[in-house]
């Protein structure tokens, strides 16, 4: 996070910036158990339906529980409601800070998807919202990889060498998308906290140019190329972005 | 001159098996944890449990214990594990070599089941095979408090022809290891309890880990394990590998001995 902070003074000038670890655990203003009882109801189970209210069961609450009481990991591959997570965190929010001087981000582990008008869920990387919410699962899950990683899985439908072909295939095309614990994981989010900051700011987050950071990228290779190679930002974002941080330095 | 001894006649044989099964079934009858199922992920659950001094039940609806880890996949034998769990192969004894990808290690399913068979009994885990779950004994309307079982025969026949009441087993804690099925899971779904939705489509690189960190109590006194997991949390399949199910098998080990700690009516020896 030191690093995405430094990035966003280097760009926008001198803002005042704070970091808050875990800050669902540290922030339960309803309580453990309703946080919980929210988060297991907030999970995705079909993604062709769009998730109605229901009453999650013990075992989904305690489930919760562990993950944010950091003695279970969160699972790779559920898939969450964005929009709910995302009115959890704002409603935890203190209302000393909800004013226009204040932006919030909030960064998840979880997978985050929203319901689409084709009428199916779709991972995110991010949702811009108030506060907005940036996926780390969502980089690696919903942007799609080379379109060849999947047509080779399909070759062999036989499962036990999916298995090993899974395994097989990342390593081949390692570099041609970010994986969990990838390297260049913090540059990307930077890239992506930017888009959040502007959202709050002009409620336009996404650029139509695919080298810019401001792209909003639906393959892998877009993020590759918005993110982490040159141009930087488009002439437009560029000018936008210089004539923010003259203001504010 | 026979082989065999002479003296041993059919009333004799009929005799020790009556005995030895009634006086079993009598300590059965109370116990600390059923387990139902006897697949990898139940067996090695018993196993840790009974190293730990508790008493533990399998009931396995057949004639025989290791579910689907008798055989790897579509028909194959070589059953395939994943980093980190070959260390759960050392620790039983079970010889494996790895495979050309690294960290994914194989051995012959037959082998590595027989040995985890073994090695449950070894423990003193006790086995009703045969044996079915009716139903599940619910006490103060919350909790679980053991299981109500028949002879797996008995449902294979119509009810009119075998109209046999089942029996309880009372225990402090149920673990559910009954695989795809979650036989427990559904008598508690049949009550409007909760809603299983079933396990989603294959995903090898997420589920394991889903499945193992998933592993845990359900419904108070409940517990699920292995293949239940995912069918109770709609997790993703993840085919052929058994990695999944042992570690699975012994978090619930984990879980269970930290219920037993919590609950003051409950002791472990």
């Amino acid at each position: 996070m030191g690093e995405i902070s430094k990035f966003l003074t280097e760009k926008l000038g001198d803002l005042e910036i704070t970091v808050r670890q875990d800050y669902l655990i540290h922030n339960l203003g309803a309580g453990l158990e309703e946080v919980s009882r929210k988060l297991a109801s907030y999970r995705v189970k079909d993604l062709m339906r769009k998730l109605e209210p229901s009453d999650p069961f013990y075992g989904e609450i305690e489930y919760e529980k562990r993950v944010l009481e950091g003695r279970s990991r969160v699972s790779q591959g559920l898939m969450y409601d964005g929009f709910r997570f995302i009115s959890l965190l704002g409603n935890l929010r203190d209302n000393n800070e909800v004013t226009t001087d204040n932006i919030h981000i909030a960064y998840s582990g979880r997978l985050l998807g929203t319901y689409d008008t084709d009428r199916r869920y779709h991972a995110r990387v991010i949702i811009c919202s108030f506060p907005s919410l940036i996926s780390t699962s969502g980089i690696v899950e919903a942007p799609a990889k080379p379109r060849e990683f999947y047509l080779r899985l399909q070759e062999n439908p036989h499962p036990l060498n999916q298995v090993l072909q899974w395994e097989e295939l990342k390593k081949e095309m390692k570099g041609s998308f970010i994986d969990f614990d990838d390297d260049r994981m913090t540059e990307v989010l930077k890239g992506y906290t930017l888009q959040a900051m502007l959202y709050s700011l002009f409620e336009t987050p996404f650029c139509e140019v695919g080298t810019c950071r401001l792209f909003n990228a639906h393959w892998q290779s877009e993020i590759l190329s918005s993110q982490l190679t040159d141009p930087e930002f488009c002439k437009y974002h560029e000018d936008l972005i210089r004539g923010l941080k003259q203001r504010w330095s | 001159m026979p082989i065999f001894s002479p003296e041993v006649g059919e009333k004799d044989v009929t005799r020790a098996i009556m005995k030895n099964f009634s006086e079993q079934f009598m300590k059965l009858a109370e116990t600390d944890v059923i387990i139902v199922g006897g697949g990898p992920s139940g067996l090695m659950a018993g196993r840790d449990l009974c190293r730990k001094g508790v008493d533990v039940l399998i009931i396995e609806q057949n004639n025989y214990l290791g579910g689907g880890f008798w055989i790897g996949g579509y028909l194959m034998n070589p059953a395939t594990f994943r980093h980190p769990s070959e260390a759960v192969l050392d620790e039983l004894g079970i010889k494996y070599t790895e495979s050309d990808t690294k960290n994914l290690f194989v051995t012959p399913a037959p082998y590595a089941c027989s040995k985890l068979i073994a090695s449950a009994c070894e423990a003193g885990v006790k086995i009703l095979n045969m044996t079915q779950l009716d139903d599940l004994v619910i006490r103060d309307g919350n909790r679980i408090g053991g299981v109500v079982v028949n002879w797996t025969p008995v449902s294979a026949l119509p009810r009119n022809v075998t109209c046999v009441d089942p029996i309880a087993l009372e225990s402090k804690l149920v673990l559910d290891a009954s695989g795809h099925d979650a036989v427990a899971i559904r008598r508690l779904e049949e009550r409007g309890i909760l809603k299983v939705p079933g396990m989603a489509g294959m995903w090898v690189e997420r589920a394991e880990d889903a499945i193992v960190e998933h592993t845990g109590e359900a419904y108070p006194g409940l517990i699920v394990s292995g293949m239940a997991v995912a069918e109770v949390y709609g997790l993703p399949r993840m085919g052929p590998t058994f990695g999944g199910m042992l570690l699975s098998g012994k978090k619930a080990a984990e879980v269970i001995l930290e219920k037993l700690k919590e609950a003051p009516s409950i002791s472990v020896r």
